[in-house]
């Protein structure tokens, strides 16, 4: 089928190629917008408790619980917190954005006295928003704005900030990696054609599909919520695939014309055999992608949207521009030559794979057990949301965060928000008797520094005192508990803020949200638990509840495209074993290098204790197609030997012979682009570079060469082996 | 900078009570055993029975003074001065200066303060609020609000207060020893306790402003310090009464009314002139009032005029009080948004073991604001 498609394309080369300026003409303009369409944020979602929690508060408060924090220091004077100069410096500071309409409230350490550090040296002023802090962009250069410059030093911080600067440094990274990897997958390319010509197509084709996507992304976002963390996986996976699928036809092209064919036959024939390949791997990384796109998180959604669209994209791109580019170059291919192939390398794969089909055992177990190994620091791993640490240290929010945390303790920034919701009101006796009695059980917690509720005014007062003070709603004439009412009660809704001893990321901090989600409400009230720790649990929970059925849904896909691929029943489950060891193994490495801090130095970040729950499952799902690619390729030339000979062990070590050098090369360069996000200042992205370099890495070396050889041999002629019934369904591939 | 919710709010968390008695209702107090007294010869509280003032017992109360006279690290306190002053050229003014203090965790501490200037000559009521915060509890009594000032220790207090047609800058000396109420302590039931004395007599000097022109003043002030960790509910309210005499007698007297607006109980006290501080007990005196007015500002109507009587209790030293309370001015209302209070200079006459007799005093009524 690909054979005639190849034909066609030949023919229609011009059309193809007109086509393409003309899309390429277009996305280039729509492109350049794509950094300002795409949002931070993403990470909840609205069937959460913790969500809910944050919807409710919006609704009935009317302003967002993701506030902006201005945390001042006197660090340079002798200055206290509590002196007048102080205070009114910090007045001055924030005056004028009091009058802003997006802002709801301006609370300073003279409202709230826990707002100033007990050494004397820091304070701040919490800034209440009616907006989300999603519309960052809109409202932080007023406030900005708005903010004087006072004599305290004084650094901005709270969600908005956090997003602004995630959206500044992703697109720094995003410099920085393009900077890196074009340059070193040029010279890859360079070193594995050995001529400009040739190695310039796959970069043509890999920076095309990423244009178009992000041309895509653009016209998307306007209908869907577009993560900013798709703008880096986007270009990592279109240059990586796009390049690599140019690679493996181009070589292929190289190949049939060094064998005597004409262009346009050639063409065809790489088309019949490599397009295939690129076909079904561009499906099983779609696949896998698109499975990213069933997780509840408009985050994860978005990276599985983006994603998809940027495979089909290099798909498109490798079946159709690339096709129409080497019939126009045709033997001109091999200009430019810079670096004289050899013979020696793929004689090096032929007897590696020789060596290892005379040894299977010798070689399976060890490298087996070192796979295994690598992956077995994974079931220490700890799970979290991302937060300010997943940002340099000098970036203001994250400045900020950790001020605040080394003043005022770790949980003072992640409250956990309970929220008791019933029809009558909040205020009356019985309620407020209840709800006092809730809040002393809680404040018994251990793990509780401080609640605050509008029944924790004072430790000296009663339960009978609150249920006096509130005991006309209308007319609470105690100032303290009017703010408190202010601050915590809407009609039937009373919200209790509990602030633990410890950090969102912590794991006492975890067990406190689970025994205040274990608390039995007051009848006839329901409960939610919200707030910062209730939403990172909630994301985590919420990723993995859902991932054994992506993990399913993906293998199960992949399998079935892989039979389709290879109409053998045993191969595929075989190439998806192999695919999970080295995904596993990367895994490992995520834990070591970004949980435990090994390296941390030289990656230059902070350990954040935890992986960003998100990791593992876009990693899995990324890994998972672009890790099988190699398998198909290998496969594929290992399947067209055995088509012709019928001889397993001698149609392995001819496959890995004949794509050794195709497959290092697109390797090398899927390691160089996604390594050079580890170059990345936001840990996410530094991680999921680092995972997709070291697993397409054990991929290309270990996998490939010492794991695939031995289980071929081990399972012999059982390797091609299919119901009768089952091979007369599959459709026959390749050919003419 | 001062956060504006603090005037009217602390006010309204000291004074505000709602449920109202109907006006001009006769109230009887029951009063307690003899046994309170002076500092020098205080009593132990006893449990209250009857009509008394609580259903449980109070505590012994310990106060010492001078040093209590300074604020407490307590929920709610409160510094009372009502008083009557004469100009040099006779002319004759009640006033009533309060400072309020809450504490509430670790939030800034609130100050309120009222003043208040009854001008009978002009027929005028005059008020004013201030409100503060500060980070601490001041170690002595020395309490800025705003621009007003009280500072003291052991009675020889100043206080210092002005608005915009009256201004007070008095010096006092008390001239009996300070009168711990029910012990020292009393209770408001569920609402908390609150340790209570008084300087039942003080005497005033200093100048007072009136429009623009500066007065030499002097005259008798009554002197009221509350503190504990009590609040002041919203449901129920009191009737105070502080009598002084020509012949030197001075008697407080104190009606609770409950959460349910009932009657809750009573205390009082009869200061003899020589210092001699009497608990009144069950059923020795009565409160009737004789009258009602309402408020043009705030519709709230108020018992207005009282009868007051005492039964001899020779035993304890205790003559018969018959008086009568006239308010020197109808409106002397103080109403603020979250809620009012009646606070006014009476004058007074009557007989006291059967000899006729003057006198001033004031009159508070809290809890009838129902709006």
């Amino acid at each position: 089928m690909l054979y005639r498609f190849g034909l066609l394309i030949g023919k229609a080369r011009w059309l193809a190629l007109i086509l393409w300026a003309i899309a390429l003409a277009g996305a280039l303009l729509l492109a350049a917008r794509a950094p300002a369409a795409l949002a931070p944020g993403g990470f909840s979602s609205p069937d959460l408790e913790s969500q809910r929690a944050s919807d409710l508060l919006f609704e009935r408060f009317g302003h967002n619980p993701a506030t902006i924090l201005v945390v001042f220091t006197a660090a340079a004077s002798p200055l206290r917190n509590h002196d007048p100069r102080f205070l009114a410096a910090m007045d001055y500071a924030v005056d004028e954005i009091r009058g802003l309409h997006e802002v709801a409230a301006v609370i300073t350490p003279r409202e709230n006295p826990r707002q100033a550090s007990t050494d004397g040296t820091t304070a701040y002023v919490v800034i209440a928003l009616r907006v989300p802090p999603e519309e960052f962009r809109h409202m932080l250069p007023r406030i900005e704005g708005a903010l004087r410059q006072s004599e305290l030093e004084q650094v901005m911080t709270g969600a908005p900030i956090f997003y602004q600067d995630i959206e500044l440094v992703t697109e720094e990274d995003l410099r920085r990696a393009e900077a890196i990897s074009l340059p070193f997958a040029a010279a890859a390319l360079t070193v594995v054609f050995g001529s400009l010509v040739a190695a310039a197509l796959p970069i043509v084709v890999g920076g095309a599909a990423v244009v178009v996507t992000l041309a895509a992304m653009v016209v998307l976002s306007q209908a869907v919520f577009l993560s900013i963390f798709a703008l880096n996986l986007v270009t990592m996976l279109g240059l990586g695939l796009g390049i690599d699928y140019s690679l493996f036809i181009v070589s292929r092209f190289r190949e049939e014309l060094r064998a005597g064919r004409e262009v346009s036959d050639a063409l065809a024939r790489s088309m019949a055999t490599a397009g295939q390949s690129v076909l079904f791997s561009g499906a099983t990384v779609f696949v896998g992608l698109l499975v990213l796109a069933t997780f509840p998180f408009p985050a994860l959604r978005s990276l599985g949207l983006a994603g998809s669209l940027v495979v089909l994209a290099s798909v498109a791109a490798a079946l159709t521009l690339l096709p129409a580019l080497l019939v126009l170059v045709g033997p001109a291919i091999d200009r430019l030559t810079v670096v004289r192939p050899g013979a020696r390398t793929n004689a090096a794969w032929t007897k590696l794979a020789d060596w290892v089909m005379a040894h299977p055992i010798r070689v399976l177990v060890p490298v087996l057990l070192l796979l295994t190994s690598l992956g077995l620091p994974f079931l220490g791993v700890r799970l979290g949301a991302p937060d300010a640490s997943i940002l340099p240290p000098d970036v203001p929010s994250r400045r900020g965060v950790e001020l605040i945390q080394q003043k005022f303790g770790g949980g003072e920034l992640t409250p956990t928000l309970v929220l008791l919701s019933a029809e009558e009101s909040a205020l009356s006796p019985e309620r407020v008797g209840e709800l006092y009695d809730v809040v002393q059980g809680i404040a018994r917690d251990p793990q509780v520094k401080r609640v605050d509720s509008i029944v924790s005014l004072d430790p000296r007062l009663t339960r009978e005192q609150y249920q006096l003070i509130y005991a006309r709603p209308d007319r609470v004439t105690d100032p303290y508990a009017r703010a408190a009412i202010g601050q915590y009660v809407r009609d039937g809704l009373v919200v209790t803020q509990v602030t633990g001893r410890e950090g969102e990321a912590s794991e006492a901090s975890h067990d406190l949200v689970r025994r205040l989600r274990a608390l039995t409400p007051p009848p006839g009230t329901q409960m939610l638990v919200g707030g910062g720790t209730a939403g990172a649990i909630d994301y985590s929970d919420g990723l993995f509840r859902d991932f054994p059925r992506a993990i399913g849904l993906l293998v199960g896909a992949t399998y079935l495209v892989l039979l389709l691929l290879f109409g053998s029943v045993g191969l595929p489950l075989k190439a998806i074993l192999m695919d999970l060891l080295s995904i596993t193994a990367s895994f490992g490495a995520l834990v070591v290098v970004f949980q435990d801090g090994l390296l941390a130095d030289v990656l230059g970040f902070t350990p954040m204790g935890f992986v960003e729950a998100s990791i593992p499952i876009v990693l899995f799902c990324l890994l998972f197609g672009v890790s099988m690619d190699y398998e198909v390729f290998l496969l594929s030339r290992v399947k067209e030997a055995y088509d012709e000979t019928g001889d397993n062990r001698r149609s392995v070590a001819e496959g890995l012979q004949r794509s050794g050098g195709v497959i290092t090369g697109a390797a090398a360069i899927i390691v160089l682009v996604a390594g050079s996000f580890v170059t990345a200042d936001v840990v996410l992205i530094k991680a999921i570079g680092l995972g997709a370099a070291i697993s397409v890495l054990l991929d290309a070396t270990l996998v490939r060469g010492l794991l695939v050889p031995a289980t071929m041999r081990l399972l012999g002629d059982w390797n091609w082996w299919a119901p009768t019934a089952l091979r007369r369904a599959l459709p026959h591939w390749g050919g003419k | 900078m001062r956060p504006s919710w603090l005037a009217p709010a602390l006010l309204a968390v000291i004074l505000a009570l709602s449920s109202c008695g109907p006006p001009g209702a006769a109230e009887t107090v029951g009063l307690q055993d003899a046994g309170n007294g002076s500092e020098q010869e205080r009593g132990v509280p006893s449990t209250m029975t009857g009509a008394g003032i609580s259903a449980t017992p109070s505590p012994q109360a310990d106060v010492r003074l001078p040093e209590d006279d300074a604020p407490h690290d307590a929920l709610t306190e409160w510094w009372y001065y009502t008083g009557h002053l004469l100009t040099t050229d006779g002319v004759q003014y009640g006033f009533e200066f309060v400072v309020f203090q809450l504490i509430r965790g670790e939030n800034p501490i609130g100050y309120l303060a009222h003043f208040a200037v009854t001008d009978p000559q002009r027929d005028r009521f005059h008020y004013a609020a201030r409100s503060d915060q500060r980070p601490e509890v001041p170690p002595t009594l020395d309490i800025a609000v705003g621009e007003w000032t009280l500072a003291g220790e052991g009675g020889h207090d100043r206080i210092s207060a002005a608005m915009n047609d009256y201004a007070l800058d008095l010096s006092l000396i008390p001239e009996k020893p300070a009168t711990l109420h029910h012990g020292g302590l009393i209770s408001y039931g569920p609402a908390g306790d609150s340790y209570y004395y008084s300087r039942t007599r003080m005497a005033a000097t200093g100048t007072m402003r009136v429009g623009d022109r500066w007065h030499q003043v002097a005259g008798q002030v009554w002197f009221d310090h509350q503190w504990g960790n009590f609040i002041v509910s919203p449901l129920g309210g009191w009737d105070w009464y502080s009598v002084q005499l020509d012949d030197g007698h001075d008697l407080m007297l104190s009606v609770l009314r409950g959460t349910d607006g009932q009657r809750s109980g009573a205390f009082g006290t009869l200061v003899k002139p020589n210092g001699r501080a009497l608990e009144l007990g069950p059923d020795v005196a009565t409160v009737e009032a004789t009258g009602s007015w309402v408020s043009p500002h705030t519709g709230v109507a108020y018992p207005s005029g009282w009868r007051i009587a005492v039964s001899s209790q020779p035993e304890d030293g205790i003559p018969t009080i018959e008086l009568s309370l006239s308010p020197v001015l109808l409106d002397q209302e103080l109403a603020f948004d979250e809620m009012a209070y009646w606070e006014g200079a009476v004058s007074i006459n009557g007989v006291v073991a059967g000899e006729p007799v003057d006198g001033w005093g004031y009159v508070e009524l809290t809890g009838y604001d129902a709006r």
